[in-house]
């Protein structure tokens, strides 16, 4: 009887001081007399989207206390975006649109991830992106993270002549196991991850750029509009300036980074190293580009991009993707 | 002697786990001491205590709700024959719902966040407790509601007296199965609907494939859940049975 009433003292107790955390997390969230905190849903696999806000953050060009949060997988952060939940958001410019298609409260605000997926592969006989186009119809592509975007935008360049390969998809750990294990020799993965994975595995090699074989068959830059930063368009109705702020302050890290991108990732907050290492991320750079371009400047790019993804269902004129995602009032 | 069947059962399932770690490796199946290591380590950190306290917090939050709105709608629902037959293929709707529905949708309509594991669980939850609940107050003796307005009792001395004991034994074995389940759809909600709380840490651990972090979460829930079941649910499940045993013999 005592060991019962002992365990369920503790449990009482275990559950009032989870309720006072959660109440006490809730409203430490909400703005504070004499500063301006906003929640800003990240990840920690990230590093060139994010770069510029961490930077322009620590610069001071930003003026608000950022309260961080990760998103777990886009299913995760799809779920943020309906619900409106958030003040700043950084993820993928697809899944920014999908949620704005459907009625979510956002207007995104800059593009800063343009170079991110690329062809890997052990097997002797694969070294050039020739050789993965002479591969047989079917063939498997392991891919991550699930749903990729890198995924859609070979499957739209099987009309350049690219076959129509499987691609199998997984979760980024699940697939470096794999890797390891050698059960997988032919893989589809953005950066930084093929950083981590590329040390992981050394037998493994980058074969090809999507965003270069991208420009190569279609004659576009060999850029994509992928990742960027979006903002809750409930809470520019409180902060009526923020959005043009960002837009400003973002723009304005690309050339400091450009030259001293390290400065970029010192800027970041230090929970990220526990996604990927230091060293790694800054190894990944050399791969990835710092580009920072405004929604509106980027808009024709962005549509393009999008119906490569879903084809045929985001042009703004049909009034699938509001106007106002791309900031216009 | 009465610690043998637990003692039993921890070496078969040691004794087995052993085994699958000695097949599948430690890259797939860390050994006991492996994982023993790193709960040892995880129980002197802060935070696992919070992220376990922060479930806790929810599930009995989401509980709470469930029970007290079933309490309220179960008597008013019980009262009338009519309302419990009007009622009974909505209940049965409800409970047909799986889980994960819920999940999907309030993912959508909340974000993720602690609102997603407490709806849950209030939305498992509330359907079985509400169908005990109305069913028990529909099977309390007519008569004696009769002669309690014969006599013009108070409405709330009727409930003190009459409805709430009589409702006892169906409230606890109904409050049996929901506190089970409320444990288990907890950590399932915050495994996809939430980033904090003992489910978000098994999707980290899976995530980051930290195979021993993820065995001592698997640790920490099925340690939690024979802790309730010891202290919460079997108490419930036998005072349910010596209640209604005691009708019984009254009657």
């Amino acid at each position: 009887m005592k060991i019962r009433i002992t365990a369920l003292a503790v449990l009482l107790i275990l559950a009032a001081w989870g309720g006072l955390h959660l109440i006490s997390q809730k409203t430490s969230s909400a703005l504070q007399p004499g500063q301006t905190v906003l929640s800003v849903y990240t990840t920690g696999q990230a590093t060139t989207p994010q770069m510029p806000l961490w930077k322009a953050l620590a610069d001071g060009t930003l003026k608000f206390t950022p309260d961080t949060h990760y998103w777990k997988n886009l299913d995760d952060l799809r779920g943020l975006l309906l619900a409106g939940k958030g003040d700043i958001w950084v993820g993928h410019v697809d899944g920014f649109a999908q949620a704005a298609m459907r009625g979510a409260p956002i207007q995104l605000v800059s593009v800063t991830g343009w170079k991110k997926f690329y062809l890997l592969s052990s097997r002797p006989r694969i070294r050039t992106f020739t050789d993965i186009r002479n591969l047989p119809e079917g063939t498997e592509i392991a891919s991550t993270p699930p749903h990729s975007p890198g995924v859609a935008v070979l499957r739209a360049l099987e009309k350049y002549g690219l076959p129509s390969f499987a691609y199998a998809p997984h979760e980024p750990k699940q697939l470096s196991l794999k890797v390891m294990q050698g059960k997988a020799d032919l893989l589809l993965m953005p950066e930084p991850l093929v950083t981590v994975l590329l040390h992981k595995a050394p037998h493994l090699r980058v074969v090809a750029s999507v965003e270069e074989e991208y420009g190569n068959l279609t004659g576009k830059p060999a850029m994509l509009p992928i990742a960027g930063i979006a903002v809750n368009t409930e809470t520019l109705r409180h902060h009526p300036g923020l959005a043009e702020t960002l837009e400003k302050a973002l723009t304005a890290e690309e050339a400091p980074l450009l030259k001293n991108p390290t400065a970029g990732l010192n800027a970041m907050p230090e929970a990220f190293g526990e996604f990927i290492p230091r060293p790694l991320a800054l190894a990944s750079l050399k791969r990835d580009i710092v580009r920072v371009r405004s929604a509106r400047e980027s808009k024709e790019m962005i549509l393009e991009y999008l119906n490569m993804l879903f084809p045929g269902r985001t042009t703004s004129t049909s009034g699938m993707l509001p106007e106002t995602f791309f900031g216009a009032r | 002697m009465r610690g043998i069947p637990v003692f039993f059962s921890l070496s078969l399932a040691v004794s087995l786990w052993w085994g699958c770690s000695l097949s599948f490796g430690t890259m797939l199946v860390p050994s006991p001491f492996e994982v023993a290591q790193e709960l040892a380590r995880m129980a002197t950190q802060p935070e696992t205590w919070l992220t376990l306290a922060i479930t806790v917090a929810r599930g009995a939050a989401g509980l709470l709700a469930a029970m007290a709105c079933a309490l309220i709608l179960g008597i008013a629902a019980g009262s009338s024959a009519t309302a419990m037959r009007l009622l009974t293929p909505l209940v049965a709707a409800l409970q047909s719902c799986p889980p994960i529905l819920w999940i999907t949708l309030l993912m959508v309509w909340a974000g993720t966040g602690s609102i997603v594991p407490m709806a849950v669980v209030f939305a498992t939850v509330f359907p079985p407790l509400f169908a005990n609940i109305a069913q028990g107050c529909l099977a309390l003796d007519r008569r004696l509601f009769d002669m309690a307005r014969l006599y013009r009792i108070p409405r709330r001395k009727i409930l003190h007296k009459i409805t709430l004991p009589g409702l006892t034994p169906y409230l606890l074995a109904g409050l049996s199965y929901a506190a089970a389940a409320s444990w288990k759809v907890t950590a399932v909600a915050e495994f996809l609907g939430s980033s904090s709380g003992i489910g978000a840490q098994i999707f980290w651990s899976y995530r980051m494939l930290e195979i021993p972090r993820l065995f001592a979460w698997a640790g920490i829930v099925i340690g939690l859940g024979v802790t309730l079941e010891l202290t919460v649910i079997a108490p419930l499940r036998a005072s349910s049975e010596a209640f209604t045993g005691k009708i019984r013999e009254e009657a």
